[in-house]
Formats: structure tokens, C-alpha cells, sequence
């Protein structure tokens, strides 16, 4: 299957559209510079190629913590605008030898945004932690979906074949640690790269053989 | 015929290229003629101070730079009166292009950046510029593209070059939207008869189609080069 690549105001042919499109005068197009994503039904979806990652709310998200004010702390979250994290959404806010600082890398999630784009996030529910031991990386924020595959086949593939642990965040941060932490980090820099191509699955594959065969 | 072999309504020879720069968002390269330039796109991003921020859009920033080689004469290097007009221009001509309302509170800035310029900086600024914002994944109603336009001795003459413009009664430059064939900006020195305006009108807007086939070519090739 060819993908196929449209430009900002180029026509699509669809009956119902979802993201990344807009409609003029009864006609669809497509917002962004990126892939089609046909679903059934005649239903379409633009997939931009680059991007800043928009928070959304129920988004699950790695952040770096920035600053610590007396009852909240500022989380960058690559994004345009900052997140908080009050301390009373903290995994145990009197647990202090898991107390969060400046520099601290954490899984949430967003619980709530603002008109004004404040946007408050959360650590109450049980996955969610600090993550430590381990790497971020920044990937695009557009390119998450194809790094997870299908039901997270992709990611559990490299999860098992490099024996590491990895928390990937919506916005693109993405939390290595384990084994072969070098090897993991450049397979999923790959797939940033070459989102767009097809076949990807058996190129990740040939990259883990070769681990396999040393 | 032109001094340099082209027909009345011909454009000068386009080289476009996306994704030029690393560290920006998005970048581009557009070459018309012997003017060409870069562009390159930062953002959306937070805006501080807290007073330039809009409630509801993100705000647009351009701006436009000549290098001192770019022109004859040594260009004195930093802002001036010139740049800072185009530098409106720009900005503006690109407006109604951008979904601003879907990044409230932020600021895309562009930098469009002149290396040698030989007439018609201000439409190499604007392609560049809307190319780099297709390629930095922002949100557009369609492409932007823009062109100039002459009169010499009686005749239009289409994407004046640095010694046309020198003799030319008038100097004529014009952005539009081309799907929908909307102009976003119009500008012009000199004088004309005003029955020339609607025929000038009508071949800068089949100039445009012609550039945007270019600027598609450009974007699509980028993804095409890996595989």
C-alpha cells in the first residue's frame, strides 16, 4: 500500500473527516503537510509529518519537572505551553523518600485544561510514577502512534528483543532504560526518521537479528 | 523576447527545497532566478513578555534580512527601513493562511533570510516562507505564493529580473492563495494606465500557478528522497 502524501489545501475525496481537515463551501481539505489515514465508512484522517505536540486532555505523558513553587510543580512537556502539577495530585505527597525535585522525569497524566491553556496534570492513579534509571528522548509527537504499532506490537517487539523497560509519553518524550539502552534508543530514533515508510516492521526486525546473532 | 530569453509571461528558473536547516521547525529554500534566499520556521512556541500573547490565536512574527554580498552595493547589515517594511509584508500576506486560533497564547516566528537578491526579494520571502510553515507542521488553509510583475515598453512583463526593474515604468507584486484564487497582498511602485491592472492581474495569477506546482513538487519530494 503507497501512502499518500497531501499538502496544505489539497482536495481530499471523502464522505465524513475527522482530524487534520477542514471543509469549504461542501468540499474537504486537508490542513497539514502529511499522510492520509483512510478508515472505513469513507472516513479520513490527516497524520501530520512534523508538528508540536498539543496537549489533549486524558493524554498520557512523560515530563521533565522544571520548577518547584510552594504548592505545584512546573513540568515541561514539549509543548508550547507548561504544565502543573499540584501537590496534592503527587503519587504520596508525604512519602519523602520518593519526593519529587527540579530534574525529576515523571509519568501523568493530563486531567485538565483550561480556556486560557493552563494545563494540570496528574500522578494520582496507580501506573503513573517517577521514572528513574534511564534516558529520555524526544521523538515527534506525530510519529508516537507508529513507534507503538498495532495493540503496542512494535514497541513490545524492541521492549523484548533489547530486554529494556519503556514509558512512552504522548507528547513524545519517550523513557528508556534497561540492557541495551544504545541499540533501543537507535531503533526508535529509526522509526522517528522513517515514520512514513512502509515495511518498517521488517526493518526493526532485521535491526534486532542482528543483536541476536552477536 | 527578454534580455535573457524568456518569453513575455514566463518566470525565471525555480529551484525550491524543504527541510534545509536542522534546527528549525521547518526550513526552505527558494531560488528564482539569481534571487534566493532561506527561510526558516520556530514555533508555535510560548511567548513571553506575557503581554504579546493573544488570548485566542497564536501571533505571527516575521523577519526579513539581506546579506551585505546579497546586492551591488555593500547592504549595510541589520534592520532598516526597507526590511522592516517587507518584513510586514510578509507576515501579513501570510495571515489569512494560518490556522492562528488553533495555538492560542503562542508565536510562530519566521525568519526569511536574502542571500543574493536580484528583484523580487519580497516573493522569493514570501514562497519560502509559506513552504517552511507547510514543512514545520503548521496548520494552513492553503499555500502562499507570490510574484511580480512589469511593464515595459507597453508590455507586461512577468517576474522582473534586477535590470528589467531598472526600466520598467512600474513594479507590480502580487500574493494570492491559488485555489481559491484570493490575493493576499498587492503592491505597487510607479505608474500605470489603468486598463493594464486587470490583464497584469490575470498573468500574476497564472504566474502563481505556475510556482504553486513548484512549492507542491518541493514538499512532496522531501519524503520521497529515503525511499
Amino acid at each position: 500500500m503507497k501512502r499518500e502524501i497531501v499538502i496544505p489545501g489539497e482536495q481530499i475525496d471523502c464522505l465524513k473527516i475527522g482530524r487534520g481537515c477542514f471543509e469549504e463551501n461542501g468540499k474537504f481539505y486537508s490542513k497539514f503537510f502529511g499522510v492520509i489515514d483512510r478508515k472505513e465508512d469513507n472516513f479520513v484522517n490527516i497524520l501530520p509529518l512534523n508538528g508540536k505536540y498539543i496537549p489533549k486532555v486524558g493524554d498520557k505523558i512523560v515530563g521533565i519537572i522544571i520548577d518547584a513553587q510552594f504548592s505545584f510543580f512546573s513540568v515541561d512537556i514539549n509543548s508550547p505551553y507548561k504544565a502543573s502539577l499540584p501537590l496534592s495530585e503527587t503519587q504520596n505527597r508525604f512519602d519523602y523518600n520518593n519526593k519529587l525535585n527540579v530534574g525529576d522525569i515523571i509519568h501523568a497524566n493530563i486531567i485538565r485544561i483550561t480556556d486560557d491553556k493552563s494545563i494540570q496534570i496528574s500522578m494520582k492513579n496507580g501506573a503513573f510514577r517517577k521514572l528513574v534509571g534511564g534516558i529520555v528522548i524526544k521523538i515527534m509527537p506525530t510519529k508516537v502512534p507508529r513507534l507503538i504499532g498495532k495493540n503496542g506490537s512494535m514497541i513490545e517487539n524492541i521492549n523484548n528483543k533489547t530486554n529494556c523497560k519503556t514509558t512512552i509519553g504522548q507528547n513524545g518524550f519517550v523513557f528508556v532504560s534497561g540492557e541495551n539502552e544504545k541499540l533501543c534508543i537507535e531503533i526508535i530514533k529509526y522509526i522517528d526518521k522513517n515514520a512514513h515508510e512502509d515495511g518498517l516492521t521488517n526493518k526493526i526486525n532485521e535491526m534486532l537479528g542482528e543483536l541476536n546473532e552477536k | 523576447m527578454r534580455n535573457d530569453n524568456r518569453e513575455w509571461d514566463e518566470i525565471r528558473k525555480m529551484e525550491m527545497r524543504v527541510g534545509v536547516l536542522k534546527n528549525a521547525n521547518g526550513s526552505s529554500f527558494v531560488r528564482m532566478g539569481k534571487t534566493f534566499g532561506v527561510a526558516a520556521v520556530y514555533g508555535p512556541k510560548s511567548l513571553y513578555p506575557k503581554f504579546l500573547q493573544n488570548f485566542d490565536r497564536a501571533i505571527l512574527r516575521c523577519f526579513y534580512s539581506m546579506t551585505p554580498f546579497s546586492v551591488m552595493d555593500r547592504k549595510r547589515p541589520g534592520p532598516d527601513r526597507r526590511s522592516t517594511e517587507i518584513s510586514k509584508v510578509i507576515k501579513e500576506s501570510l495571515y489569512p493562511a494560518v490556522f492562528l486560533e488553533n495555538f492560542s497564547r503562542t508565536s510562530i516566528d519566521i525568519f526569511v533570510h536574502i542571500e543574493q537578491a536580484d528583484a523580487g526579494t519580497r516573493c522569493v520571502g514570501i514562497n519560502a516562507a509559506s513552504l517552511a510553515l507547510a514543512d514545520a507542521g503548521i496548520p494552513m488553509r492553503d499555500l502562499v505564493t507570490a510574484c511580480a510583475c512589469g511593464v515595459i515598453d507597453g508590455n507586461i512583463a512577468l517576474d522582473l529580473t534586477g535590470d528589467e526593474e531598472k526600466i520598467t515604468d512600474c513594479d507590480l507584486a502580487l500574493a494570492c492563495m491559488p485555489r481559491n484564487k484570493q490575493i493576499s497582498l498587492l503592491q505597487m511602485d510607479g505608474n500605470i494606465e489603468s486598463e493594464l491592472v486587470n490583464n497584469i492581474i490575470k498573468m500574476l495569477l497564472n504566474g502563481c500557478d505556475k510556482i504553486y506546482e513548484k512549492q507542491k513538487e518541493a514538499l512532496k519530494h522531501k519524503y520521497e528522497v529515503n525511499e
